[in-house]
């Protein structure tokens, strides 16, 4: 396996860990994980944990490609993708005045995470041949 | 039996669909879609939002398993147990232990039925799955 693949299964699993710790924080310190972080106040925490949840499930779909980045090689291309779209709709959020400054944080997270998987996805891909594709595709 | 996993690719894209549907209404019509299932409406509206990015988020992410469940079966197994198991099981824990408005029972009981349904059809398509040869489901709309 080829270090680039290693290092890519070793990111996607820094976000999974990454978003479970914030999806548990959400649903059991609501209001110190918005103020450590800036978010803004919430009146009800019911979306909040509605988002957590949904963060989790997210990062269950995470783990297959995780785990086999050539098997579940869309996977692996979507959550790129699911790292990119929330961060720009964070950044443009802040940028246009619509979400509190926090959400950088959040953004900036979600973009460097996202960069550096699709990075490491693309170069794992280039340096791989086709037998070994094959050979773990069915493993 | 292919027709089991063809109609669970069916039944996946029409929750798609459904799914589709809120997230439209969450990200651009938060209020009008609160107010029709009788849900306050919160201030401020940004997490109701972005909740319904997530949820966009893992409709897209289920895509896969509804191309094919046996090539993609983890994938399929998460779309149905996590992702619509929890989701019922989140909004119906608020209504039902947490006083939460009723509206979200509407949420709730379509992640059930499509839950329901879905894990009865990947079940039935994982038995008849060859251990040698996995099926493919070329085109779920095609009998």
């Amino acid at each position: 396996m080829n270090q680039y693949l290693i290092w890519f299964k070793r990111v996607v699993w820094f976000g999974i860990v990454a978003n479970f710790a914030f999806a548990f924080f959400a649903i059991f310190m609501p209001i110190r994980l918005l103020t450590a972080l800036n978010l803004g106040s919430v009146e009800s925490t019911i979306w909040l944990f509605n988002y957590s949840v949904l963060l989790t499930l997210l990062s269950c779909f995470y783990i297959p490609a995780a785990h086999n980045p050539y098997r579940y090689i869309v996977n692996s291309w979507l959550l790129v993708a699911a790292r990119l779209i929330p961060a720009t709709t964070f950044f443009v959020g802040v940028l246009i005045g619509y979400m509190p400054k926090g959400f950088l944080t959040l953004g900036i997270g979600d973009f460097t995470i996202g960069c550096i998987e699709a990075i490491l996805l693309m170069l794992a891909l280039r340096s791989v041949n086709d037998v070994e594709v094959q050979q773990v595709k069915v493993s | 039996m292919k027709v089991d996993a063809k109609w669970f690719s069916r039944t996946v894209w029409i929750g798609i669909a459904v799914n589709l549907f809120f997230v439209i209404a969450l990200c651009f019509f938060p209020e009008t879609l609160l107010s029709w299932l009788h849900i306050q409406i919160p201030v401020p509206v940004i997490w109701v939002r972005i909740a319904g990015l997530l949820l966009l988020e893992v409709s897209l992410l289920s895509i896969p398993g509804a191309l094919n469940p046996y090539r993609h079966k983890a994938t399929a197994w998460i779309s149905v147990l996590l992702a619509r198991g929890s989701g019922a099981a989140f909004f119906l824990c608020a209504v039902l232990l947490f006083n939460q408005a009723w509206g979200f029972l509407a949420i709730a009981l379509v992640d059930l039925f499509f839950g329901i349904i879905q894990g009865i059809l990947l079940f039935l398509a994982m038995g008849t799955e060859t251990p040698t040869a996995p099926e493919s489901v070329n085109n779920a709309w095609q009998d």
